[in-house]
């Protein structure tokens, strides 16, 4: 990005910060590509709570700190190159400015210190089985009985639903009206009868996403966000919610650091990686698109700072950001070889007792499969392309 | 300060300049040569008077000062308005050369000519079977008296063609050092072919057999010699980068508007999805490359002392991005319209040429990924051996292969 003086110091002070905060094991595990696991986690988030770093974008009186945009791109920035884990955007991008935003203040108060402490988890219960892209045609269903709804149906590809607490979740209210105007937005304590999740195990290796039935499950009235039968606006919205973010400088700068370390410790015909032709170019390539990316976005957040709407438009960092880190992994699976072959699933999830693995070489290509998710979640690239085609190109 | 956005000024320069070439005639891209040298000067005399040739000289000499932003505003308008005059060449690549090089009497006296149209400059730095680097420099410069004499043939002499004086890069015989030379055109001993580019801007062929009249400005360790030609070159990349994301701007405009317009099977053809999305690709793209190349001018407003490793990067990153977006672009062009797109009379031909002609020129994606490369691959030592070979390089020329005169 292109730093202000004051930017620049702002940057200095968070990465400052990183490297005296962040708990060594944790900043291996994640330069490794491995599970961090939630308790882990829940340390991390309650040291960056207690800095007042875990929800900076949120509103001050929520205990935000004000960060303009271009704050929150370079801190993201560098906790990725400081090796911090990625902190889950379902919880503390989505559904905290959601209750900020539409909640009401009983809600509000239930909710946002609780997530603001990093102590609660949160999933994202949009997709279906026959409801993917084409969101809209979900049918999980909500019926209003007295002073609770029963719902049932399931719901799929849900994020960490394993480990969390509640699940925002569209349910059909109306089945009578146009798709999009007959949903409505529950919050759902995982806890709750009627609940099973599945989980299901990627090709990567393990269990990233799940499969949620929901059996006569009864949520209280009090727990709907909005109107009933206005979620689709909500939903809409929070596809909206920090699509700035969705260019993914940090995570691709992440993947670009690890290439690069294949490359000066890996060599082929007596030269280093970095030394040959072949790697040269594909690597320069991707510095190429890695900068022409975040100048692209650099542009969106300058209209961000000077409170323009940033618009449809703003769908080409998340398409071009999601493909640009399949590529930084395709690479340095390419730059590893043989080496990337072995996969010891034990060992990408930290068990303990674990044979270890090859710091760089053992998650690769695990990686490499979990990462052909960024064009598929948040509204595929095919999806993007509709919305830059209709919605900016009028075509 | 935007990095991003044209400000008041740019916006107006770009407004303007628009304007003006939207009124004059599409230059014919099957001009002849004597048709187009003609019409060439007296639309340099009106791009004098718009101001455009003094933006890149200092105000000292009558010129504007302008910023790489203000010179990219400008040209991203030159490659929508397919300008085919050498305004990079002369202006830019050339001018700023001698602007940083020349004693102050040459500056005294080519500058304010460079500003006011009355005089034009060429660099001639690539050289025959080398593709484009300019590294390799096996033109000879002799000193005879107080006069130079030139040995050599340099290719791709853009703009050379009605130049008044040519900057030539050339060893320096019984020295290890480069000088970078001007020649003054037209004289004895040296032999200028004009060619017409395939898109239909003009260039030459210099040959030079004891050429006569040149005048040394700079001599140098090569190092520091290719340095400064380095750094004009990247300015005069960059600008051509701007000239080419105008030029694929309006690609993109003509042929998502015959898309729209033309009928197939009962519907638009842009109404098929599968040509939405790869409109949608091609727009992205031209928008990536356009704030790549803005981002990059932006960088030049920078004068501390560690810019030029910075700019450098970024003009390489710059080219070799909008060199692949480039091909793209006149690719899908061509393909998206259909036959009409592969004749010379319409419209699109024009920018696809354009387009095609820029994916090569001033190096291609190949030769700046390289670059990009090393300043992200390799160390300092590495960087600082392969100046090293450079030099040995010029040094084993010099010992071996020296002419005889």
């Amino acid at each position: 990005m292109f730093d202000t003086a004051e930017l620049s110091a702002f940057r200095n002070s968070m990465r400052s910060f990183i490297s005296e905060q962040l708990p060594d094991d944790i900043r291996q595990t994640v330069r490794e590509g491995r599970q961090v696991g939630l308790e882990r986690m829940n340390a991390w988030h309650g040291i960056l709570a207690n800095h007042g770093l875990l929800i900076p974008h949120w509103q001050v009186e929520w205990g935000g700190q004000g960060f303009s945009v271009a704050q929150q791109m370079v801190f993201d920035e560098e906790m990725a190159l400081g090796d911090a884990p990625e902190l889950n955007a379902i919880t503390f991008d989505m559904i905290g400015p959601v209750l900020q935003r539409y909640g009401n203040p009983a809600q509000q108060q239930r909710f946002l210190p609780d997530i603001a402490s990093g102590q609660q988890w949160w999933c994202q219960g949009y997709s279906e089985p026959n409801a993917g892209s084409d969101l809209a045609s979900l049918t999980t269903r909500a019926e209003l009985v007295g002073d609770h709804y029963v719902v049932t149906g399931s719901k799929i590809w849900t994020s960490g639903a394993q480990y969390a607490d509640w699940m925002f979740c569209l349910v059909r209210t109306d089945r009578e009206v146009r798709a999009q105007q007959g949903i409505s937005f529950l919050l759902i304590d995982m806890k709750s009868p009627g609940i099973t999740v599945r989980p299901i195990v990627g090709i990567h290796g393990w269990a990233v996403f799940n499969e949620v039935f929901l059996d006569q499950v009864e949520v209280p009235v009090s727990l709907r966000i909005g109107a009933e039968n206005g979620g689709w606006t909500i939903a809409k919205s929070l596809l909206e919610f920090e699509r700035l973010k969705l260019a993914r400088i940090g995570e691709n700068k992440r993947r670009r650091a690890r290439a690069l370390a294949v490359a000066h410790s890996r060599r082929e015909a007596g030269h280093p990686l970095a030394e040959r032709p072949w790697f040269r170019e594909r690597f320069a390539e991707l510095d190429c698109r890695l900068m022409a990316l975040e100048a692209n976005a650099g542009r969106f957040i300058e209209r961000a700072q000077a409170g323009e709407p940033i618009g449809a438009e703003v769908s080409m960092l998340k398409l071009r950001g999601s493909r640009l880190i399949q590529l930084w992994e395709e690479l340095i699976v390419d730059a590893l070889g043989p080496e990337a072959m072995p996969l010891d699933n034990d060992w990408l999830q930290s068990q303990a007792g674990a044979e270890p693995q090859d710091r760089i070489a053992g998650t690769a290509s695990s990686r490499r499969f979990l990462s052909r998710g960024f064009t598929i979640a948040g509204g595929s690239s095919e999806i993007q392309h509709n919305i830059l085609a209709k919605q900016v190109l009028a075509l | 300060m935007s990095a991003y956005t044209l400000d008041a000024q740019q916006e107006m320069l770009a407004d303007s300049a628009r304007n003006y070439l939207s009124r004059r005639t599409t230059p014919k891209h099957d001009a002849t040569q004597a048709d187009r040298q003609a019409t060439e000067s007296s639309r340099w005399a009106e791009m004098a008077s718009l101001g455009w040739l003094a933006l890149p000289v200092p105000e000292a000499y009558g010129g504007l000062s302008g910023s790489m932003a203000d010179i990219c505003a400008l040209a991203e308008e030159l490659g929508r308005g397919v300008v085919s005059e050498p305004y990079i060449a002369s202006a830019v690549l050339a001018g700023m050369l001698l602007a940083d090089v020349a004693p102050p009497s040459v500056r005294d006296d080519w500058l304010p000519a460079l500003a006011d149209g009355s005089r034009r400059l060429a660099l001639a730095v690539w050289e025959p079977g080398a593709r484009s680097d300019w590294t390799e420099v096996n033109t000879r410069a002799t000193q005879d008296g107080a006069d130079w004499r030139l040995d050599g043939n340099k290719v791709l002499v853009l703009g050379g063609t009605g130049a008044d004086g040519l900057l030539v890069s050339a060893c320096i015989s019984g020295s290890k050092d480069l000088g970078i030379f001007l020649l003054p055109a037209g004289g004895q001993g040296q032999r200028l072919v004009a060619q017409t580019l395939f898109d239909g801007q003009g260039a030459a062929e210099l040959t030079m057999a004891r050429a006569t009249g040149a005048s040394l400005l700079h001599r140098g360790e090569p190092s520091a010699v290719l340095g400064l030609l380095e750094v004009a070159l990247d300015r005069a990349t960059l600008t051509h980068c701007a000239d080419t994301v105008g030029a694929m701007a309006q690609a993109f405009a003509l042929t998502r508007e015959y898309l729209g317009t033309r009928s197939q099977f009962g519907k638009p053809i842009a109404a098929n999805q599968v040509v939405q999305h790869r409109l949608v690709d091609l727009f992205v793209e031209i928008e990536e490359a356009r704030s790549l190349m803005r981002m990059t001018a932006s960088l030049y407003a920078d004068t501390g002392i560690d810019k030029v490793a910075p700019q450098r990067r970024h003009v390489a990153a710059t080219k070799a991005f909008v060199a692949q977006v480039a091909r793209h672009v006149w690719e899908e062009s061509v393909q998206l319209h259909g036959a009409i797109g592969m004749t010379q009379e319409y419209e699109v031909g024009a920018y696809v040429k354009r387009l095609a002609l820029a994916v090569n020129l001033y190096g291609d994606a190949t030769f700046h990924l390289e670059r990009v490369a090393c300043s992200s691959l390799d160390s300092s030592a590495i960087r600082a051996l392969k100046v090293e070979k450079t030099f040995t390089a010029h040094h084993h020329k010099e010992t071996t292969s020296a002419p005889s005169s």
